[in-house]
């Protein structure tokens, strides 16, 4: 019997033209991992918010929502407080206290469960979450993946059935990510917690989940095994299928007709071959190499053309940095070059100055020693006026920091306000930019209601308002799905054919490997390497993408699902 | 170890005490000696920040002082005039000294308190009593340090698009200031509605809240309560008696101490003392204990 079950379910928000659910049905078995995916504004957080009573939106509803048999509006508060957990996307406000300890039993606290009970439930959750180091901690101190751990944490010590989860890693580095879903994994694996999941990091989830469901435009259209779901979806030529791992995208590109060719697939495939995860991917690509050797086994990758000190748009030489006095030095003589038009990634581990290189590279924090030119000329010598206008922009990492008006618009006219653009052509300049960004139908709405991707898009039309020569852009794909991803990229790429120079620090390795010209690794406070993503990717072991590491040692180079797909195809 | 380590209600006491003590004794050596103990328990607590906060306790004061004869010319001895005429006496100097070291001494307390009763603490002692107005009270302590950082993120951020608060006339930076705010403002709401949706979904108002700190009520709290009640009991005795008596304007009259009022004096060194003595002793028993490992 399934634990928790929707059945034709719609739904409507009070005053919208169409329903935002139309007939949901969905079957969840006890100890099942369902991933739920589509594109953003799918109704999936509608649908999701339905499985918490106190949580379910207002407005018109028809068909039922049942837990355990029986409808969930009949459980009383407490028990549905305890037996369904639910993870939202915010870290942060979803804490309440403010100490470790105290968020961790706010919700037994709350329940009036006994004071030792609870300490013994307090402990072992702890325990198992490893959180003993920090349990005493503020919360401000923490960083935004261990937050999201205590809040996973402050909801299992209620010990649920059921783990609800609202795409929970979307505010989150990959690291932290990668690290909260597979805390995920092991919850549902190691206790039998039943988990629901809506996430856009498929690469991650879908080997884990039993059961996937995918929406789209308030209907579930497929549902099934992961494997059979990839198939439908491939021989619809559904857009979903941009999200899905990269084995299966290289196995479907491969074996059947390829995504965007109208052919139909052969019926023959058979589901159960196709890989989910890098180790199934390299054995089933060596049997194929074996049966069918490609006629071309790697791709040349030329070494990366010197950039010309002249010719540099943005050159650091030997910086310095550390925030106080007597704190450990963050930069140690970083030496970089950014030629024009090139679109630049710069990687690296989690806190190794990454943010704060491109805060350097702005004046925005100043080097104790070395020196910043820009367009050739010495940061120090420029005024702050000329260098924010015409000249350099740094996106931040949480692109909503920028924005303080009412509505998009009213937020991309404040950069133009003390420009000397006459009044008229202000409207002209912007109707331009959002249309280079494609967020043309979102002028109109409120910074704060705008999804990820869409928020992103804004920030970089009101950042090219100011019309940068060079670009600087702060983690520019997190939380984006993967539609979103490529909006963002062909956005980047016009601009640097218009001759702009783009810097981004990014941990999406997959992003940079795909769309970036040159690659500069961060560590240890310096530049390690700078490369061609190919020379790049292509000899690093870990730091390196999916399609790279299942085709290591079979081809040469391969470096994106492309690569892969034409050499097989060769 | 600490005095910090008795029962919260001990703690609370003691400060509650301390703080009213200090602010209803005018005469100048229990005054001193209301400061130096508060002084004295910070440093225990904080060391070398402590003396910085306690020098700055002590500008304060001065500063204080020498502010009081600017408003209150009330007094006999004129030490100067000014203004066309305006006294600047000596007795209100002195008032002004008396006040400023209540002003300062409370403030030292307070510092303590922050210290050693920390929320869950207070939590603990009115979330029986007052749960709502405890979770409040947590919750604000967690939002200010988000909102201080949130503030900084924005500040930062807009300084990187040539949009810097800390640039042009008075009229663009308080611009600036009230758009960063305005900006707070809407994240601060955004964020309540998805906190009260986290603390309803964690069963808030289900049922009768109880508490995870325990704290035991020991033989050492009951007997630092009691040293404590009776100490305050001859001091305020002493006080009520007229022990303590003090008057600065328009003459300062300051009567040497009558037993009674040495009895109250000692009681009241005693009782300001108590969270030093403690901590010193601790401190003494811990350097032993080495010293035989």
């Amino acid at each position: 019997m399934a634990l928790l079950a929707v059945e034709d379910l719609t739904f409507s928000y009070p005053g919208a033209s169409q329903p935002t659910l139309r007939d949901v049905s969905l079957r969840v078995g006890a100890g099942e991992y369902l991933c739920l995916c589509g594109p953003s504004g799918c109704g999936k957080t509608t649908l999701l918010r339905h499985f918490k009573g106190v949580l379910a939106p207002h407005g018109e509803r028809t068909g039922r929502v049942l837990f355990d048999g029986a409808s969930l509006d009949a459980l009383p508060l407490d028990r549905q407080s305890a037996r369904i957990g639910f993870v939202m996307q915010d870290p942060d406000a979803q804490i309440v206290t403010d100490t470790v300890w105290h968020e961790l039993a706010f919700g037994l606290e709350s329940l009036g469960c006994p004071s030792d009970t609870m300490r013994l439930r307090v402990a072992e959750m702890a325990s198992y979450f490893g959180m003993q180091e920090w349990f005493r901690r503020s919360v401000h101190t923490l960083s935004g993946g261990q937050k999201q751990l205590l809040n996973l944490a402050s909801i299992m010590v209620m010990q649920p059935d059921v783990l609800v989860l609202d795409e929970p890693t979307a505010q989150l580095d990959p690291i932290a990510a990668r690290n909260f879903l597979a805390t995920v994994h092991r919850v549902n694996r190691e206790l039998g917690c039943t988990v629901v999941i809506a996430e856009h990091r498929l690469e991650e989830v879908y080997a884990c989940a039993d059961t996937v469901a995918v929406m789209e435009a308030g209907r579930i259209t497929v549902q099934g095994d992961p494997r059979s779901v990839a198939a439908a979806l491939y021989a619809a030529g559904d857009a979903m299928t941009l999200a899905l791992p990269a084995p299966v995208r290289i196995f479907q590109g491969v074996e059947g007709a390829g995504e965007g060719r109208l052919a139909p697939a052969p019926p023959a495939l058979p589901a159960g071959a196709c890989p989910l995860t890098v180790r199934e991917g390299r054995a089933w690509l060596a049997r194929r190499i074996e049966a069918m050797p490609p006629a071309q086994t790697g791709l040349a990758a030329p070494p990366l053309a010197e950039c010309p000190r002249d010719d540099a748009a943005l050159q650091a030489s030997d910086l310095w940095f550390r925030y106080g006095r007597d704190l450990p030095d963050v930069l140690r003589g970083v030496d970089l070059r950014i030629p024009r038009g090139e679109l630049c990634a710069l990687v690296g581990g989690n806190g190794t100055g990454k943010s704060t290189l491109l805060r350097c590279l702005c004046g925005a924090a100043r080097a104790y020693r070395g020196s910043v030119r820009v367009l050739g000329r010495k940061l120090g010598d420029r005024r702050e006026r000329d260098l924010f206008r015409e000249c350099m922009a740094l996106l931040p990492q949480d692109p909503q920091n920028i924005f303080v008006k009412e509505s998009v618009r009213a937020d991309l006219l404040e950069m133009l306000a003390d420009g000397p653009l006459p009044p008229e052509a202000r409207e002209e300049a912007i109707g331009e930019v959002a249309r280079k960004c494609a967020v043309e139908g979102v002028l109109d709405r409120h910074p704060y209601d705008l999804s990820a991707g869409e928020l992103q898009r804004a920030a970089l039309a009101k950042v090219l308002l100011t019309r940068p020569r060079i670009l600087l852009l702060d983690e520019p794909t997190k939380g984006l799905d993967s539609f979103c991803k490529r909006a963002l990229a062909e956005v980047l790429r016009g601009l640097c054919d218009e001759g702009a120079a783009i810097l981004m620090a990014s941990h999406d390795v997959e992003f940079c490997a795909r769309y970036a010209q040159r690659v500069s690794m961060l560590f240890d406070g310096s530049i390690a390497a700078t490369d061609s993503p190919r020379r790049f990717f292509g000899g690093n072991g870990f730091y390196t993408t999916a399609a790279n590491r299942m085709s290591r040692g079979l081809l040469e180079g391969a470096i994106t699902d492309e690569d892969v797909i034409g050499l097989c195809r060769s | 170890m600490g005095f910090d380590s008795y029962h919260p209600a001990v703690l609370l006491a003691f400060f509650t005490g301390a703080i009213v003590l200090c602010v209803i004794v005018q005469q100048p050596l229990f005054q001193a000696a209301g400061f130096a103990s508060a002084a004295l328990c910070l440093i225990c607590l904080r060391g070398r920040e402590g003396w910085k906060t306690v020098a700055a306790m002590l500008a304060v004061l001065a500063v204080l002082a020498c502010l009081n004869p600017l408003f209150n010319t009330g007094g006999e001895t004129v030490l100067f005039r000014y203004f066309g005429g305006r006294p600047y006496t000596l007795q209100a100097l002195a008032y002004g000294a008396s006040t400023g070291c209540m002003f300062a001494t409370v403030m030292l307390w307070f510092a303590c308190y922050n210290r050693m009763v920390t929320s869950d603490k207070l939590t603990y002692l009115f979330g029986g009593i007052a749960p709502a107005v405890t979770l409040t009270l947590t919750m604000v302590l967690r939002l200010v340090p988000s909102y201080q950082r949130k503030v900084q993120q924005i500040v930062q951020a807009r300084s990187c698009i040539g949009k810097s608060s800390a640039r042009g006339g008075l009229r663009q930076r308080a611009e600036g200031g009230a758009l960063t705010l305005s900006a707070l403002t809407t994240w601060a709401l955004e964020g309540a509605v998805t906190t009260a949706d986290s603390m309803r979904s964690r069963g808030y108002g289900a049922a009768r809240r109880t508490s995870f700190a325990k704290h035991r009520f020991g033989a050492r709290d009951a007997v630092a309560a009691a040293v404590l009640a009776v100490c305050a009991a001859v001091a305020i005795a002493c006080l009520l008696g007229g022990g303590a008596a003090a008057q600065y304007i328009p003459v300062i009259a300051i009567p040497p101490l009558s037993p009674l009022g040495w009895a109250g004096f000692a009681a009241f060194l005693c009782f300001m003392l108590l969270p030093s003595a403690i901590q010193v002793k601790g401190d003494l028993t811990w350097r032993f204990l080495r010293s035989r490992i």
